[in-house]
């Protein structure tokens, strides 16, 4: 987790000193580029402090949820649509199947919408070259099933149960190549397990990924 | 490889970080480097193969190959190479790897840039072998200066070239002892190939012509080691 902090630290840093140093030549062009880097970096530091704040109030359980009724087909669109220039540069092909029959709940939709977007997300990042993602969604008489599959790198049986935990990461030794510390699927689980409902993965190293999410039309929050 | 007064200190940076990747590197052209940016392990090292460095500077968390791996692979290409590791690992088991790993410094982000360009220069002082920082020298009647690449014979000058310059430097450090062959080829010129051993003959021949006035130096072919520069004590 320190590395995801210190670098950002060392950037703002090194760019202040930059800045300030009279033997370094500047030109109005590199003047702007410095300080649109210290506030990306200010904004990126930002991201990982609210983070760590949201990783405790999830810890001690003091979340806020919202409830209103929740429309989850329109809520996967709205994700995927906010997350049309990741899936571009990816060169991803999102399919999606909602066949759900009933698909309308009373739920927290800002914390449902985050759910679906880190679910996405994770499946676009941890990928091959081109990332299949195929999100579908099927209702029985209790609730609305929601499944995330993907073509990417998979997780080992030993790491499957991990990675709800908080701040774990599946260990990949000094190879740093997707940048995060380990609260995405904690919150996921937790925000999960508010509306009564559960979270499962199936996946196989080398072939891919399932998440399973479960959400019950009658839940504690009503 | 030590940079000749004229050259730049050719530094290899390997750092994901888009941004700091970028400000590392113009604050070190800024301060008189030449930098060659890489954004992952496996480029870095790709690089560090094809071109020709006086130090590298390597973060350790990277994509596709870690700072480690770049390092323990540098090593096997050169064992002098300076190698700095610039990362946010700052654990006691991690400073102890690093090191093992063949490092000669180890720096830890946040970093203060004072610092950085300090243990540059530490590290780059201490990679140059001994009299490398003596600019004249005296050959016999001979006086040679390095730095202004002049050889003096009885207040006749002879301009050298760059390369002869570096070339009978590297002589007078070692004078009266020999000048390892393959040392000289990768010090001058970064690899000991076979053209580069016969463009070395055709210098060590130039250096000779230079050096024929006075009879108590002569550079002398020792076979199958190299060189050596012997000036007859009077």
């Amino acid at each position: 987790m320190t590395h995801e902090f210190k670098t950002p630290i060392s950037t703002i840093s090194l760019a202040g000193e930059v800045l300030s140093d009279e033997s370094i030549e500047k030109t109005p062009a590199s003047v702007e580029k410095y300080l649109k880097i210290i506030k990306d970096e200010n904004k990126r530091l930002a991201g990982l402090v609210e983070n760590v704040l949201q990783a405790a109030v999830l810890d001690k359980g003091q979340m806020k949820f919202k409830v209103q009724e929740c429309d989850i087909h329109q809520i996967i669109n709205d994700v995927i649509q906010s997350l049309n220039l990741q899936i571009q540069n990816k060169g991803a092909v999102i399919t999606t199947e909602l066949n759900a029959q009933r698909y309308s709940l009373f739920a927290d939709r800002m914390h449902l919408g985050n759910i679906i977007y880190n679910l996405i997300d994770n499946a676009l990042k941890y990928s091959k070259e081109t990332p299949q993602i195929k999100i579908s969604t099927y209702s029985d008489q209790g609730g609305i099933s929601i499944s995330f599959q993907d073509n990417g790198i998979g997780i080992r049986k030993e790491d499957q149960k991990k990675i709800f935990e908080t701040f774990y990461r599946v260990p990949t030794g000094n190879i740093h190549t997707v940048k995060g510390f380990g609260l995405g699927l904690s919150y996921v689980k937790a925000v999960v397990e508010k509306h009564t409902g559960h979270v499962e993965v199936e996946s196989e190293p080398g072939v891919g990924s399932t998440f399973l999410v479960y959400l019950p039309f009658i839940n504690t929050l009503t | 490889m030590t940079a000749t007064p004229e050259e730049k200190t050719k530094i290899l940076l390997a750092e994901d970080d888009e941004s700091l990747g970028l400000l590392l590197k113009d604050f070190l052209t800024a301060k008189g480097f030449e930098v060659q940016l890489c954004n992952n392990g496996k480029k870095a090292f790709d690089a560090f193969s094809k071109g020709t460095f006086n130090l590298c500077v390597l973060d350790i968390m990277m994509p596709e190959k870690d700072g480690f791996t770049v390092a323990k692979e540098i090593r096997i290409l050169n064992k002098h190479i300076p190698i700095i590791f610039l990362t946010a690992k700052s654990m006691k088991e991690d400073i102890i790897e690093g090191f093992n790993k063949g490092a000669d410094d180890y720096i830890t982000k946040p970093f203060n840039t004072e610092e950085l360009l300090l243990r540059i220069h530490a590290v780059m002082r201490r990679v140059k072998p001994a009299g490398d920082d003596k600019e004249e020298f005296q050959i016999g009647l001979y006086h040679f200066n390095y730095k202004s690449l002049a050889l003096e014979f009885k207040g006749k000058h002879e301009k050298l070239t760059t390369k002869e310059a570096e070339l009978l430097k590297l002589l007078c450090i070692h004078s009266n002892n020999v000048l390892d062959r393959n040392f000289a080829l990768k010090a001058i010129w970064q690899n000991d190939s076979y053209f580069n051993s016969r463009s070395m003959d055709v210098y060590i021949t130039k250096l000779r012509k230079y050096l024929k006035e006075d009879p108590n130096v002569q550079i002398i072919n020792i076979h199958g080691k190299g060189f050596k520069l012997y000036i007859e004590k009077e």
